[in-house]
């Protein structure tokens, strides 16, 4: 193998994929800065969207090309299957942030306005510190770090399970859909650290070679 | 030892001269498995392999330590005759090395020395089309050997250490000297011959040893470092040395 066109090409679509999530992270922030807005216009979302679309594919095809010319082994291949999963997740995340400002938009033109509860505030700033700390991980290669992500999920579905009890109580006295669109951004958030903890996931087995997917608790790595 | 153990060495140490080329290995291969062993070059792979069919007894340098056994009998015990052990244990080498006779005779030669008189054709037949060479060869069996592809010529040596219907085959790089599409064939025949041989192959190209085999066995400097299913070695090995040496950063 020609190890340094190997490594200057992992580095290269390593820092791509780095790149990729910091973009998504602001997407996030900037779709939820639209909700509760009087006047929202989703386009400049979706538009990012279509460039981490663009991104994704890239970062596929790249990692496919390295597979195919380097044949890769041992933690070499778990950095590259990793990369591939990884670049899933985000293009999924992508989404979920086009879904918020849609709603967001959605909300703006509903006849009697919803307060927005602190749950949605609180969650996302969660969702979005979830995704940074995990890709940390992934470039740190750092198997704690990543279980310390998958840790904070419990809490994020506890705040999105209080922020629908909450609207479902609203809702006799606000608009159905208003109420509708605020649970349906809290559950996109709550995907997305869903998300953030697949990275997680993928980050250990990465590092120490083991699977935590599926299972109750993250084991022990001994 | 498990009953379906072919093959153990208990604390194997071989010298040559001053040098230790193998350090204390112990090592089980069980029945039926395809087990290469990896290694970079003067690692002790190739000594370790011919421990197993006695052919250091030609090297006088060479200094044996610890114990070979075969189904738990010590391959180097004083009454075991080394023409046996090679006939159970049968090797195929880096460059194809058959006779300069006929095809048949290839095969047939080594059959009559080993005491095989009746069904001679038959056993010709059953050993080249075992070895996936009949079809390319029936019909010129009277042929010079060394008029044969390199790949052929391998497929026909492997051939006539399967005619002596041996227990375990033994590999030195059987396909480096080989082209990509005769070096598929051999492995795909390691493929067919599983499950009726243990074969233990010695090579260089990881990607090979990643397909065809079911264990791995990496050696470094003489020592036996890890030693596990093929799988599990190439995609999370224990030793940093291992990981090192697949992913082409050793030293």
């Amino acid at each position: 193998m020609a190890l340094r066109q190997f490594d200057d090409r992992l580095d290269d679509v390593t820092r791509t994929l780095h790149r990729m999530a910091h973009d998504i992270e602001e997407l996030v922030r900037r779709a939820m800065a639209l909700v509760g807005q009087p006047a929202v216009d989703a386009e400049p979302i979706r538009a990012a969207d279509d460039a981490i679309d663009r991104a994704e594919v890239e970062v596929e095809e790249s990692t496919v090309e390295i597979l195919a010319l380097h044949h890769p082994v041992a933690s070499d291949l778990r950095v590259l299957v990793t990369v591939l999963k990884i670049n899933n997740d985000l293009e999924r995340i992508g989404d979920h942030a086009v879904n918020i400002a849609e709603a967001a938009a959605r909300l703006a033109k509903a006849e009697k306005k919803v307060p927005v509860p602190p749950e949605l505030d609180e969650m996302s700033r969660m969702a979005r510190a979830m995704l940074r700390d995990a890709l940390d991980a992934f470039v740190h290669r750092n198997a704690d770090d990543a279980r310390s992500v998958i840790a904070r999920d419990d809490r994020l579905d506890q705040l999105q399970d209080s922020l629908s009890r909450v609207m479902v109580t609203h809702m006799p006295d606000y608009n159905l859909s208003a109420c509708l669109q605020v649970i349906l951004i809290g559950r996109n958030l709550e995907r997305i650290g869903d998300l953030a903890t697949n990275i997680g996931e993928d980050v250990v087995y990465m590092v120490q070679g083991i699977t935590i997917r599926h299972q109750e608790g993250p084991p022990d790595p001994a | 030892m498990s009953s379906n153990t072919v093959l153990e060495t208990v604390g194997l140490s071989v010298r040559y001269g001053e040098t230790r080329v193998i350090d204390d290995v112990s090592l089980r291969i069980p029945e039926n498995r395809v087990v290469a062993f990896i290694g970079p070059s003067g690692c002790g792979k190739s000594t370790l392999l011919r421990c197993f069919n006695r052919l250091n007894d030609f090297v006088p340098a060479a200094r044996i330590t610890g114990q070979v056994l075969f189904r738990g009998r010590d391959l180097y015990g004083a009454e075991v005759d080394p023409a046996d052990v090679r006939r159970s244990i049968g090797m195929v080498f880096q460059k194809p090395n058959p006779f300069p006779k006929s095809i048949f005779e290839n095969i047939a030669f080594g059959l009559r020395i080993n005491g095989f008189q009746d069904d001679i054709g038959d056993r010709v037949e059953a050993s080249l089309r075992a070895a996936s060479l009949w079809d390319e060869v029936s019909h010129r069996l009277d042929a010079d050997a060394l008029g044969l592809s390199a790949g052929q010529q391998q497929r026909l040596c492997i051939a006539r250490a399967l005619a002596v219907e041996p227990e375990v085959l033994l590999m030195d790089e059987p396909a480096s000297a080989l082209d990509p599409i005769a070096t598929g064939r051999i492995e795909d025949l390691i493929g067919d011959l599983r499950g009726d041989y243990t074969i233990v192959v010695v090579t260089h190209n990881m990607q090979q040893a990643a397909r065809i085999s079911d264990d791995t066995a990496f050696l470094y400097m003489g020592e036996l470092l890890e030693y596990k299913e093929t799988q599990r070695l190439f995609t999370n090995p224990e030793d940093e040395r291992t990981e090192a040496y697949i992913t082409g950063r050793l030293g």
